[in-house]
This record gives structure tokens, C-alpha cells and sequence, in this order.
């Protein structure tokens, strides 16, 4: 066998092997959550009855772990152990979308001595910020008028559920289940240890699966890279799906087109398709982690993240009008930052960490 | 260091294509070369065709420039110096053509007596001499083959005094002509071509920092 063959392999076993140990933690966040009873169930289901504090929270857990796939999948594992309704989580998966277009606007930061440069890579990365808060901007209260995210996931789920679904998700559960009981009671059944291991574990599984990953795909995925980004915008968002499913990180897919936007070689008009396709593509790790949980709430959770993206852009991007408006608030803010680069700190500082944080304080 | 790439399994990355594509520039700067030598010293009329070929290795030079910023971009560790060697490369290649089409300008300006002249034939010497400097440095390229690289860069320091010589003599004919300055410029733009294709063989031998220099 060669080298290079050998090598993928193991990549390939060590990527299986890391997903394997993500799935248990979720199992085991889950489990620590019913073994803390119902009290505290009770207080967090109370804390995120307010959508805003709910969004805002995911806000900020994103931007501090650097990681949608991290909340959405906490999201996933407390509403598995019952400390989290399909209500509060919502707005925390929508906060969680916000929260991971952080780290590409940081990578931009890169070029900040540059000012040209800085210009399109600020632009190229905020125009995944500025879709973000317009989609919440609709589909928060549209969700807590009408509740639509909620229904539509639930429906989704129990159809999935009527086909047999989590009987084919079956197996996931089957096969992480002993060694989540081992771990409970290696850990005395003690709640907060299980949740501190099980927080550990996912994130480090997490960040071990993304780098793998990335390590396995983005070789070779530089050939299509240059073909389907150039392509129409059906292509480059089927591409960026695909590409963040495959990386598991939208973070990392947005984060690495941003110096291609810095050295003009790609178009803000090039780049977001791709964006909005890696905002569909990082549901998925959301959706693995529920089908392990064997729990059908989580599912309904992992099928709303996946259908607040969709109708985000079903609302935004077909109509020219509303499609141009992330375009222009990312040019605009590019813009102003060109004139003083500390507004693009006062940007990044404000969005996803000051805001949130005071209203968290305010509301909770 | 091209050889390892087309033969080792990075067939997937975009230096692959960027270096086939680099070969195929050499291939259309030849043939722009047999072309511009055409319309100088035979009276054929390829100006057209030259600018074509022209425009299309402006292209590929963008392209390749594109295809290293994405690899880099994306693969940053990997295959630093060949990228950044390409990069000259195709600069080197794009100015071979830009001398090619100064020969076609040249030749729509003066009214050369191409028939009788001794200074024609000695550029027709200098023509054969860089003709089969385009394959080697292909093949050099491609195989990484340093004998060859090293053959082409020795074959060039023959075409420069080649060159020299020819100059010299035209500066000081005292008969001189009105085919005198065309000529010498010809000789000029020839040795040039010859120069940039020493230039993208050595870098099949000399480390990076000495790329387009003698061989280390």
C-alpha cells in the first residue's frame, strides 16, 4: 500500500474513531442533565423562556468556543436530558449562527495593515455576519409570533420517526450507550463531573474532528475549490454544503475563502452563495449528535437549525432587493473601517461579546 | 521539484494542474517564437496570430498566479518553494512572449533586406540556436532533469556572446544601413528569449533564492 494511501486510511479511522467519542459525550451531556433532577431543569427552562436571552446566550457561547457545532450541539444534549425545551432552544441555535461568524471577520483582522485589502476581506467576511442577523432579524419573531420553526421541525421529525428514522439511528445509540453508562459510573454518577467531562470531551472532539477533517478534505478539495466558487451561485452553495459537511466547521469553509476575497481573486457576489451553503452544511453536526441521543426532541431541534437556515435563505436570497442588503451592509461597514480600522474592532467587540453579554445581564 | 509532484500523489492539488499549465505556456511561447522569427526574417505575415497567442498567455499567467494564491491559501505548509518558483516561472515565460511580439513590431517598422543580408543570416543562427531551447527547458521542467536545465543555461551563455558579437559588429560596420538598428535590436530581443528560458531552467537546479542566476 502507499504512503499517501496509508496515511488516508488512518485518517479516515481516526476520523470515525473521534466522531465515536463526540456522539458519547453528547450522550453523556444528556445524562448529567437528568442525573442534576428536575430543579435545575426547571431553572434553565425558565431562564430561556425569554427568546432574546436564549439568542443572545447562543450569541456569546459561540463567539467564546469559536464553534456553532459546540452550541448547537449543548443545545442538543440538554434538550435530550430534559434541561431545554424545542422553544428556548430555538433562538439559541439562531444566536449560534450568529455567534460562528465571528472567527472569519478575526481572520480578516489579518489584512488589517493593508488597507485595500482589508477593505474586500472585512467585507467578504461580514457579509455572513450581516445575512445572519437579517435572518434572525425575520425569523425570531415571525418564530415567536407563529411558533412556524417549532411546527415544521416537529412534523419533520415525526415523519422522520414514521419512516423508521430513529430505528435506522438505532445502532448510533446502541453502540455509545455502554460507554456512556461506564463513564456515569465511573464519574460516581456525579452530575457536575459528568457535565464537566462530557463539555470537555465534545469540545476537544470537536476541534480534534474539525482539524482531521479539514486535514483529509481541504487537499483535496483545492481543485474543486477553484472550479465551483468561480461557477454559478447554485454550484458554489451546493459546494460550500457539501465542503462544510465534509470539514464539519462552517467556520473553517468561511474562514479560508477570506484571503481570496483580500486579494480580490473572489467577489463578494462570488463568495456568498458559498456562505449561505456552509450555514446549511454545519447543521449537520447538529443532526448526527440528536440521532445519537435516540431522543426525537433533539431531532426536532437539529431539524429546526437545518430549517432556519433554509428559510433564511428562501426569504433572502431569491428576491435581488433583499439579497443585496448583506452585500451592502458588508460594503458599508468596510467602508467606514477603511477610514479608521478601529471601527472594525468596535464592530467585532460590540456584536459578539458586549451586546450579548448586557442583555443577558439585563434580561435574564 | 516538479517531477515529485506530478508523479507523487498530489495529482489532486492545484499545483499539478498549475504546473501542466505553465508547461503548456512554454509550448505557446515556442510556437510565438517560430512565429515572430517568421515575420522577421522570412516576411511572413503572423502578427495576427502572435497577438492571439499573446492574450492567451497573459491569460494562463493570471490563471497559474491564481491557482498558487488558492493552494497557498489553502494549503500554506505545503510546497512553498515550487510555488513560489512557479510564480517567477510564469513571469519569465509572459516576458519571452512580450520579446516575441517586440520581433513582430520590429519587423512591421523596418523594411528589413532580409534576402541578401549577412546580418539576417546571422540571426537565423541565432533562431536555430534558441528553437530547441524551448522543448529541452519542457522536458527539463517536467522531469526535473538538471542535466538538461543545466545543458539549456550553458547553451544560453553561447547565445549571449553569440549575440554580443553580432551587435558588436553592426555597431561598428561602417557601411552601415538602415537595417543596422533593426537588426541589432533583433539580436537584442533574441538574446532576451534565450535569457528568460535560461531563467525558467534554472530553476530545475538552483535553490530558490538564486532562481534566474547562474547555477549555484
Amino acid at each position: 500500500m502507499k504512503r499517501d494511501t496509508l496515511q488516508l486510511w488512518l485518517q479516515i479511522i481516526g476520523l470515525v474513531l473521534i466522531l465515536y467519542i463526540f456522539l458519547v459525550s453528547i450522550g453523556l451531556l444528556g445524562g448529567s442533565f437528568k442525573l442534576f433532577g428536575k430543579d435545575l431543569a426547571k431553572q434553565l427552562i425558565e431562564m430561556t423562556s425569554n427568546p432574546l436571552v436564549g439568542l443572545f446566550a447562543g450569541i456569546l457561547a459561540t463567539t467564546l468556543a469559536q464553534s456553532s457545532s459546540t452550541t448547537s450541539s449543548i443545545a442538543v444534549g440538554m434538550v435530550a436530558g430534559g434541561a431545554l425545551t424545542i422553544e428556548g432552544a430555538i433562538p439559541v441555535i439562531m444566536g449560534a449562527n450568529i455567534g460562528t461568524s465571528v472567527t472569519n471577520t478575526l481572520v480578516s483582522m489579518g489584512h488589517i495593515t493593508r488597507k485595500e485589502e482589508f477593505k474586500r476581506a472585512l467585507a467578504g467576511a461580514t457579509v455572513h455576519d450581516f445575512f445572519n442577523l437579517i435572518a434572525v432579524l425575520i425569523l425570531l419573531p415571525l418564530e415567536i409570533a407563529t411558533g412556524y420553526l417549532q411546527h415544521l421541525s416537529e412534523k419533520t421529525a415525526a415523519l422522520f420517526q414514521g419512516m423508521g428514522g430513529m430505528k435506522f439511528a438505532n445502532p448510533l445509540k446502541t453502540i455509545t450507550e455502554p460507554v456512556i453508562k461506564w463513564l456515569i459510573e465511573l464519574l460516581g454518577a456525579n452530575p457536575v463531573a459528568c457535565l464537566v467531562v462530557a463539555l470537555i470531551i465534545m469540545y476537544l472532539a470537536l476541534k480534534f474532528l474539525v482539524d482531521l477533517a479539514r486535514g483529509v478534505v481541504v487537499q483535496r478539495a483545492e481543485r474543486y475549490l477553484h472550479k465551483y466558487l468561480f461557477d454559478a451561485a447554485p454550484t458554489a452553495m451546493l459546494f460550500g454544503i457539501v465542503l462544510t459537511i465534509m470539514v464539519q466547521s462552517s467556520s473553517i469553509t468561511t474562514s479560508m475563502i477570506v484571503p481570496l476575497i483580500g486579494a480580490g481573486i473572489l467577489t463578494l457576489e462570488q463568495v456568498f452563495p458559498f456562505t449561505l451553503g456552509a450555514n446549511i452544511g454545519t447543521t449537520v453536526t447538529a443532526m448526527l449528535a440528536s440521532l445519537a441521543t435516540g431522543n426525537i426532541a433533539a431531532v426536532t431541534v437539529a431539524f429546526a437549525h437545518l430549517f432556519f437556515n433554509v428559510t433564511g435563505i428562501a426569504i433572502v436570497y431569491p428576491i435581488s432587493q433583499i439579497r443585496q442588503l448583506p452585500l451592502k451592509m458588508a460594503r458599508g461597514l468596510a467602508e467606514v473601517t477603511s477610514r479608521s480600522r478601529v471601527y472594525a474592532f468596535v464592530y467585532v467587540i460590540c456584536v459578539f461579546y458586549l451586546i450579548p453579554l448586557l442583555l443577558i445581564l439585563v434580561w435574564r | 521539484m516538479f517531477k515529485e509532484i506530478i508523479q507523487t500523489g498530489k495529482r489532486t492539488t492545484l499545483l499539478y494542474d498549475a504546473i501542466y499549465e505553465v508547461l503548456g505556456m512554454l509550448g505557446r511561447a515556442e510556437r510565438m517564437f517560430g512565429l515572430a522569427c517568421g515575420n522577421l526574417l522570412e516576411n511572413e505575415d503572423n502578427s495576427a496570430e502572435v497577438q492571439r497567442e499573446d492574450r492567451e498567455i497573459n491569460t494562463v499567467e493570471r490563471i497559474v498566479r491564481r491557482m498558487i494564491f488558492e493552494h497557498l491559501t489553502l494549503n500554506p505548509q505545503q510546497d512553498l518553494p515550487t510555488s513560489l518558483s512557479l510564480l517567477i516561472i510564469v513571469h519569465d515565460i509572459e516576458r519571452s512572449g512580450d520579446y516575441a511580439k517586440s520581433l513582430i513590431e520590429l519587423s512591421e517598422w523596418a523594411n528589413l533586406d532580409r534576402s541578401a543580408s549577412i546580418h539576417a543570416d546571422s540571426c537565423r543562427a541565432l533562431q536555430r540556436a534558441i528553437a530547441p531551447l524551448f522543448s529541452q527547458v519542457i522536458e527539463a521542467l517536467r522531469d526535473s532533469n538538471t542535466d538538461l536545465a543545466r545543458g539549456v543555461m550553458r547553451q544560453h551563455e553561447a547565445i549571449k556572446e553569440q549575440s554580443s558579437a553580432l551587435i558588436e559588429q553592426l555597431v561598428k560596420d561602417d557601411g552601415r544601413s538602415n537595417d543596422t538598428v533593426p537588426f541589432a535590436l533583433a539580436a537584442r530581443f533574441l538574446r532576451r528569449i534565450s535569457a528568460h528560458l535560461s531563467n525558467v531552467a534554472s530553476s530545475v537546479v538552483n535553490p530558490f533564492d538564486r532562481l534566474s542566476g547562474k547555477e549555484a
